[in-house]
């Protein structure tokens, strides 16, 4: 591997943990404050870059596709949340049990509608092509993904740290009982947060889309790449998130590059390693 | 007459009705039999996870899978007959048994489950990258029975009879120190430690035991299906696996068999007329959560019995929590 290529196999790997933030920030935000694993967020990023590709197609605004993934995701995965996770609130099993249902019946559905074959999304006209970075020629749309994760990072801080909705975000992950013995109303907040870990994902599959195509596994496998990097990082954990899918990313894009055979073993190695010192993940603990 | 008596006659009349089935339908169903009581015999052996050690795992398709792979490919590079290539394919699975463990064991709740499946995810990658050694997509060449009970009907009859062996060896697990001990974590981690037992010990124990018996489960089906695939390792089919135990009902010995039963022949009937048998999961596992969270047995069962305590004594069970939360 000579230094450009390496050069180039870090930035894709970068890009790839930009992404896989963008997914895995919501997973994570759920879990820490409704105690959910949800499951059905592959199938929330699956759903969104079906969404998109049908906006797309349509209007052909690459804007309004985002939106319409990132709002229609939020919008049903706030539906399911009335009608079906609300009932079962607060016993941890039903809660994960329920999300699998919904995304094998999410999933099949989206199969039915849309076929096996895998769909790409192209990139809007604005970031299409490349561009030249230091002296490495890298496709703009990746970068404007690393944009994009670090600005959302950056948002996803500053709503938990500095205003009145994020202390109450964190006051509820700390003593929800206490929280709602002051009057506020815990069942919203939480509802409020499912919806925003929905929308992270519907977006990310407009995104995902454009990166990987859109088609029957890719839920799946999204999934899988959200679990690594929470496991990784700490469930629970922003930091622990974004730590995650750094280490995620850059393992993947060099395990494609030097071992395509053992691409699962390479991604899992660094996991089980992970689990047996740390159980908790590397930054384990609290938002 | 006895509880225990009337189940022990009630078991027995099952399986001798279930031996005399290829005297009662044709060639098909005896096959969907076939699938079914190795399900059956994957469904309780994963129950002494979820059931006994209170640990759910979503993972077992990973070992059921690594089993049907490791019989055929003895029985290809390897040349070996049936029975050294399974006891082969046993040995091999408990081993990777024994790193999904090591993973898993310290935590419970949805650390368990979240390791579980993205090791049992590790399997399915495997099986369908490392095309060199499990021929990829295309999967790998099995079928190889036991010499002699080559025909669908006899070796319907050897499934049976491996199903009932381990369900007696299963049951008497369950009742010996060490299914105590396992039990005894389940409720109360706590307490175990402070008697000098290591609770995550214990759960080792309670999941290499459920994955030598998804071994065992893993030969029976090579020797049933003519290919053993990468769809075999599917996160779906860990799901059915799971789906079988819960509706089937955890907390009885042979609900998850019947839970087995009932999936496997309603797959059968489904596949056949829609393509939508995902669907018609996820609706029953949604379904099973919500109306029926003690499954078949556990439902019928306590429709049967009204209790006889007018007030029964509540397993005092410590909450789960995922660890490192809260």
């Amino acid at each position: 591997m000579s230094g450009g290529e390496l050069l180039l196999t870090t930035f894709n790997g970068l890009s790839f943990a930009g992404l896989l933030f963008l997914v895995a920030s919501g997973f994570t935000l759920i879990f820490s404050l409704m105690g959910v694993l949800n499951l059905a967020h592959g199938t929330f990023y699956l759903w969104g870059g079906y969404i998109g590709l049908v906006t797309l197609a349509a209007t052909g605004s690459w804007l309004l596709a985002l939106l319409a993934g990132a709002l229609g995701v939020a919008l049903g995965g706030g539906v399911l949340e009335r009608l079906v996770f609300r009932r079962v609130r607060g016993m941890e099993l039903n809660e994960v049990l329920l999300s699998v249902g919904i995304s094998l019946v999410l999933a099949d559905l989206a199969l039915a509608q849309f076929g096996g074959d895998s769909l790409t999304i192209a990139p809007p006209a604005a970031l299409a092509g490349s561009i030249e970075l230091g002296g490495l020629v890298v496709p703009r749309f990746r970068l404007a993904v690393i944009v994009a994760a670090v600005l959302v990072m950056i948002g996803l801080a500053v709503l938990l740290r500095r205003t009145r909705v994020g202390a109450i975000i964190r006051a509820g992950v700390d003593d929800e009982e206490m929280l709602d013995a002051l009057g506020l109303n815990v069942r919203r907040v939480a509802a409020a947060v499912f919806v925003l870990g929905a929308l992270l994902a519907g977006a990310s599959g407009v995104v995902g889309g454009v990166f990987f195509g859109v088609y029957p596994g890719a839920d799946a496998e999204m999934l899988l790449f959200a679990l690594v990097v929470v496991v990784v990082g700490g469930l629970g954990s922003l930091h622990g998130a974004v730590v995650g899918s750094v280490v995620v990313g850059l393992v993947y894009s060099f395990g494609v590059a030097l071992a395509p055979d053992l691409l699962y073993f390479v991604l899992f190695g660094p996991m089980l390693l992970v689990l047996v010192v740390r159980p908790r993940g590397i930054l384990g603990g609290r938002l | 007459m006895s509880d225990r008596n009337r189940n022990v006659i009630g078991v027995v009349v099952l399986v001798v009705a279930a031996a005399l089935l290829p005297y009662i339908v044709g060639e098909y169903w005896v096959g969907i039999g076939t699938e079914a009581a190795i399900f059956a015999i994957v469904a309780i052996g994963l129950n002494v996870l979820i059931g006994l050690g209170g640990l759910v795992s979503v993972g077992h398709a990973g070992l059921f899978a690594a089993s049907a792979y490791a019989t055929s490919l003895a029985q290809q590079r390897l040349d070996l007959d049936f029975v050294t290539s399974g006891l082969v394919a046993i040995t091999v699975t408990l081993l990777i048994t024994a790193v999904f463990a090591v993973a898993a064991v310290r935590t419970t709740g949805m650390y368990f489950l979240m390791i579980t499946l993205a090791a049992g995810m590790l399997v399915w990658g495997l099986a369908h990258r490392w095309s060199s050694l499990t021929g990829g997509e295309n999967g790998s060449v099995s079928g190889v029975r036991p010499g002699g009970l080559t025909r669908y009907y006899q070796y319907y009859w050897v499934v049976l009879a491996v199903l009932v062996v381990v369900a007696l060896l299963l049951w008497a697990f369950q009742r010996s120190p060490a299914g105590m001990r396992v039990r005894a974590t389940r409720d109360s981690a706590a307490r175990m430690t402070s008697l000098g037992y290591s609770p995550a010990g214990q759960r080792f124990v309670a999941f290499l035991v459920s994955g030598a018996v998804t071994g065992v489960a893993g030969v029976l089906y090579a020797g049933y299906y003519p290919v053993v695939s990468p769809s075999t390792a599917h996160l779906s089919m860990s799901i059915l696996f799971m789906l079988m135990v819960i509706a089937g009902g955890s907390a009885v010995f042979l609900g998850p068999a019947v839970g087995a039963v009932v999936l496997t022949v309603l797959r059968a009937a489904v596949s056949a007329e829609t393509a939508r048998w995902a669907t018609v999961m996820g609706v029953i596992l949604v379904a099973v959560v919500l109306f029926a969270p003690e499954g078949i047995t556990g439902t019928v069962r306590d429709r049967l019995r009204p209790r006889r305590d007018p007030d029964p004594p509540v397993a005092v069970r410590e909450p789960v929590t995922a660890q490192g939360q809260r």
